[in-house]
């Protein structure tokens, strides 16, 4: 006599809600992504051989050209309004990333850190571009 | 005499092809996005209301950017290479003191240069003072 198998095995995977987890995977990417910001200046930072790595957060971005053009985040005006462009603070932790032409005199760059100051802001960090074998003489 | 219709018209939406398709965006989101890193020198600006620190002249490496962009190290006319060279023999950096005086015209790219060279070597007590106008 022949025993019948009581249950079969199915040789098929369910792949379902292989979509969900996909659109899922797709949102969470799109939500927790930032968009680069579009500089209002556009800026030839000075190259050095040897920088730390900044991981860009979030804070303030000033940029700074030779001509003495001024940008707070996607702001233009000019270096003398810097100040009154610049906003309160918002907490003591607050980062500045300062955008400057590698051209630039060291007075504008002086000013733009003073302005900082007088806005209680504490962690500024110069932007560079890292070069092997770049120096300031290239 | 009764007439059988040869085509069905099934009333699912075929959604085996949707993963393929969720799957395509996710790779090509992933191949298209760059992760933001800048390279830079961090600062920390001292306190508005904090008075100015007073340290021993012998603790002080300074160091001048003229007009014209020529270096000076403690009163001593130096190139880039000499400088690098005269930092190699600090051993005592942890004490030390930078003062980076940069006249108001001389050029951003050689103040950062200068900072590079000293953070390089490990000095980490560096302040920036403008010369001039």
């Amino acid at each position: 006599m022949k025993l019948k198998n009581g249950h079969r095995l199915q040789s098929i995977i369910p792949v379902a809600s292989m979509s969900d987890i996909a659109f899922l995977l797709l949102i969470f990417m799109l939500l927790s992504s930032i968009l680069a910001p579009q500089p209002p200046l556009r800026i030839d930072p000075p190259k050095v051989p040897n920088t730390a790595e900044v991981k860009e957060e979030q804070g303030l971005r000033i940029y700074v050209n030779a001509a003495g053009l001024a940008g707070i985040n996607d702001t233009l005006g000019r270096l003398d309004d810097l100040e009154n462009l610049l906003p309160g603070i918002a907490c003591p932790e607050e980062r500045v990333f300062l955008y400057a032409d590698s051209g630039c005199e060291y007075e504008k760059i002086d000013r733009v850190l003073a302005a900082l100051k007088a806005k209680a802001f504490r962690h500024v960090t110069l932007i560079c571009r890292e070069t092997p074998g770049g120096g300031p003489l290239e | 005499m009764r007439i059988q219709r040869l085509t069905e018209i099934s009333s699912e939406i075929p959604v085996a092809s949707m993963s393929d398709i969720a799957f395509l965006l996710i790779v090509f989101f992933m191949i298209v996005s760059v992760f933001s890193l800048e390279a830079g020198f961090l600062l920390k600006l001292p306190d508005k209301d904090q008075p100015p620190l007073k340290v021993a002249d012998k603790k002080i490496i300074e160091v001048r950017i003229g007009e014209d962009n020529c270096l000076t190290l403690d009163q001593k006319t130096v190139t880039f290479a000499e400088l690098n060279a005269c930092l190699e023999h600090e051993n005592s950096h942890e004490l030390q003191y930078v003062a980076i005086k940069a006249h108001g015209q001389s050029q951003y790219k050689i103040v950062v240069a200068v900072i590079e060279c000293f953070r390089r070597r490990g000095f980490d007590k560096i302040s920036l003072k403008r010369l001039g106008p």
